[in-house]
């Protein structure tokens, strides 16, 4: 993806692209937190950051309603999403070092889709209640935990079918197809089972959605981002290494199967605990790595970080997008990157020969 | 191959008499099976005309034509694949990893939502998306040649680009897309006579239409050069024949919504018992698609009974067994 003569690459344009993103960041968190249904004034969000929210009064406590309770964790829990998402595509790429590796191809998301409607579906008013020691556990909580589970299954599957008989990038890519697309019939059969009534919901769930996820969405995924971000140093001169391909990276002295395990563990962990949040949000992480890659090289020490910054911006900006839209319901924001994710996957595969 | 010609329609009339009475066993367990068993002896006076009540309107009313739907349905997909892998020449062609359900999906879902078009005309709208939805795929994965795993890759892009656009047109729309939302999920619940009589006769043509052109489909599979040298004009008979295959799943996109893998296991299937040959293959193919249609029908009905489980669970996790399986038999 990087043309060596890149001036974006060069060090000079650093400062004044790392200006432009936190302006960019910055116009997307805005929009997100003010433009709506209620529209908000700035004044509101700066005084409300500030002091606490009760000391508002009238309209302008409505208002502070509106930003803390409904878009703040929103837009949180978008940023945490788009990150992640973002960040396991990155490993991925380089680990299956194919351009088109995304969790959403490799069946990860619909191993992760799949254990988070059965929880959804053994649970009772958002409780799941173990027999064993008559524990009651909130399911939101057990999403992300189910939700990996589900990843790394449908990641171990995929790639046990795919290594019996030589591991080929494109191999994967096809058993990775057939897995999601089961995973996904899956996943659509038991929904439209359970969902008659509610529809839109389904549909909504089916495609990611941010639309109504409060607070305990985000402190239910906050811990799965920060065991990534903690992961991510540790993970960059091993993936570095990985780029160079098997044999160099162990005549340098990595275990390269050890750590190609481990990066797609991490990848499965990231990728899926998001999409047991907000459904299978696509094509961000087959979407961001290559444009992180364009911007400043492939480092992985600088691209991961990118890509996670320009994944988290990817989907608020999407979700700003898909809530604007006009109809009776939002658009969901899977269904955002979808539609500027496909042509991009398209564009891709012309160029691959 | 000698005793192949000693006795042609003998040998035919064999293979038919197992079909035959394969399709007729199938279709009495399908009529007596259900929430409310009806006993064989019942359906046979139903049949006759012999009995009202329950049990005409059981077995009248809601499973004959369901049955009857779902063996045209499979029949349709098997049928469909073996047209498409064979015009193709690509083991993975197939309705569903082409883009071809997707697109004609979205034809009916754009149709129905913003037209004020009956139902009837559900077929062609799922016929012009799937048109469109192939020819987007194979244009994409066309290279000089079309490598199975580039048209599976570009049938993915499709897939996901129709099924975006159709959520976004089902939330846009919202009361009417608790309807269609049903008939996403793929399937033959509700289906009765109406739906019958809009595609049964323009599949059963169709149908006839693909086994009329067996010679021509196994002279495709000989390779551009040879079939040139024949006399015979390839792209004509390519494209005639990838439009019979569109048709005949835009019209079980239009009834029974998207239902995949069928069209992608059957011929396999079919090609590990009987082999190459599209003279055999068709006829096997369209029998044991409609068959495995049926089956899977009535164990979505029957397993968690009075609940009704979608079609889609049983095709997809036997075609994705399939496709596997396939991976490795074609080392792709």
């Amino acid at each position: 993806m990087s043309s060596p003569g890149w001036s974006l690459q060069s060090s000079r344009y650093r400062p004044m692209m790392a200006l432009g993103l936190m302006l960019l960041a910055m116009a997307a968190i805005l929009i997100n937190l003010l433009a709506g249904p209620v529209s908000i004034p700035f004044a509101v969000l700066w005084q409300s950051l500030w002091s606490s929210v009760n000391a508002a009064a009238g309209p302008d406590a409505v208002a502070a309603e509106v930003l803390w309770q409904l878009r703040m964790p929103r837009l949180l829990l978008g940023l945490l999403v788009g990150g992640q998402l973002a960040m396991a595509g990155a490993i991925l790429q380089v680990v299956l070092r194919n351009p088109l590796a995304d969790s959403h191809i490799l069946g990860i998301s619909g191993g992760a889709s799949l254990l988070a409607v059965l929880l959804f579906l053994f649970a009772t008013d958002g409780v799941l209640t173990l027999a064993v020691w008559d524990w009651q556990v909130s399911v939101l909580y057990m999403m992300p935990w189910a939700a990996t589970a589900g990843g790394l299954l449908a990641a171990g599957l995929v790639f046990r079918l795919s290594a019996a008989g030589g591991l080929t990038p494109m191999r994967l890519v096809l058993c990775g197809i057939a897995v999601a697309s089961v995973l996904n019939a899956l996943v659509g059969g038991i929904l439209a089972g359970w969902g008659h009534a509610n529809a839109e919901t389904v549909l909504a769930w089916l495609a990611g959605t941010l639309y109504g996820r409060d607070w305990l969405y985000v402190w239910a995924l906050l811990p799965w981002s920060v065991l990534g971000l903690l992961l991510l140093p540790v993970m960059a001169k091993p993936l570095n290494l990985l780029q160079l391909g098997e044999e160099s990276a162990s005549s340098l002295g990595l275990s390269v199967t050890r750590w190609r395990g481990l990066s797609l563990v991490v990848a499965s962990l990231l990728a899926a605990s998001a999409v047991g949040m907000v459904g299978p949000v696509g094509f961000v992480g087959l979407l961001v790595p290559p444009i992180a890659q364009a911007l400043v090289g492939s480092d992985m020490r600088r691209q991961l970080p990118l890509s996670g910054v320009l994944g988290a911006l990817l989907v608020v900006a999407a979700d700003g997008v898909g809530r604007s839209m006009p109809g009776v319901n939002e658009l969901p924001v899977g269904v955002v990157t979808s539609l500027v994710g496909v042509p991009f996957f398209i564009y891709v595969l012309r160029r691959q020969s | 191959m000698a005793s192949e010609q000693a006795a042609p329609w003998f040998r035919w009339g064999g293979w038919g008499l197992v079909a035959l009475s394969g399709s007729l066993v199938l279709i009495l367990m399908s009529l007596s099976l259900g929430v409310v068993p009806v006993a064989a002896s019942a359906i046979i006076e139903v049949l006759l005309g012999e009995q009202g009540g329950l049990a005409k309107v059981l077995v009248w009313e809601l499973r004959l034509p369901r049955t009857l739907l779902g063996l045209l349905v499979g029949a349709n997909l098997a049928v469909a694949g073996v047209l498409m892998q064979a015009v193709t020449r690509n083991p993975l062609a197939s309705p569903s990893l082409t883009g071809v359900m997707a697109g004609g999906a979205l034809g009916v879902v754009l149709v129905m939502s913003y037209s004020s078009w009956p139902a009837t005309a559900s077929p062609y709208a799922a016929l012009v998306g799937g048109v469109l939805g192939a020819a987007a795929s194979i244009g994409l994965a066309w290279n000089g040649r079309l490598a199975p795993v580039r048209l599976a890759l570009a049938g993915v892009a499709v897939t996901a680009l129709c099924s975006a656009v159709v959520t976004a047109v089902l939330l846009n729309v919202g009361s009417s897309a608790d309807e269609l939302f049903f008939w996403m999920a793929g399937g033959l619940l509700g289906r009765s006579w109406p739906q019958l009589e809009l595609i049964g006769a323009t599949s059963l043509a169709g149908l006839l239409l693909a086994l009329v052109f067996r010679r021509q489909l196994n002279l495709l599979a000989l390779g551009d050069e040879v079939v040139r040298s024949l006399g015979i004009r390839v792209w004509r008979w390519r494209l005639g024949l990838a439009v019979l295959a569109v048709f005949l799943t835009a019209q079980v996109v239009a009834v029974a919504g998207p239902i995949g893998f069928v069209g992608l296991v059957i011929p396999h299937l079919a090609r590990v018992l009987v082999g190459d040959d599209q003279r055999r293959l068709l006829p096997v193919a369209t029998c044991l698609g409609a068959w495995l249609m049926v089956v899977a029908d009535v164990t979505a009905r029957t397993l968690v009974a009075p609940a009704e489980l979608p079609v889609g669970l049983f095709t997809a996790t036997l075609g994705g067994a399939g496709f596997i399986a396939l991976i490795y038999r074609q080392r792709l």
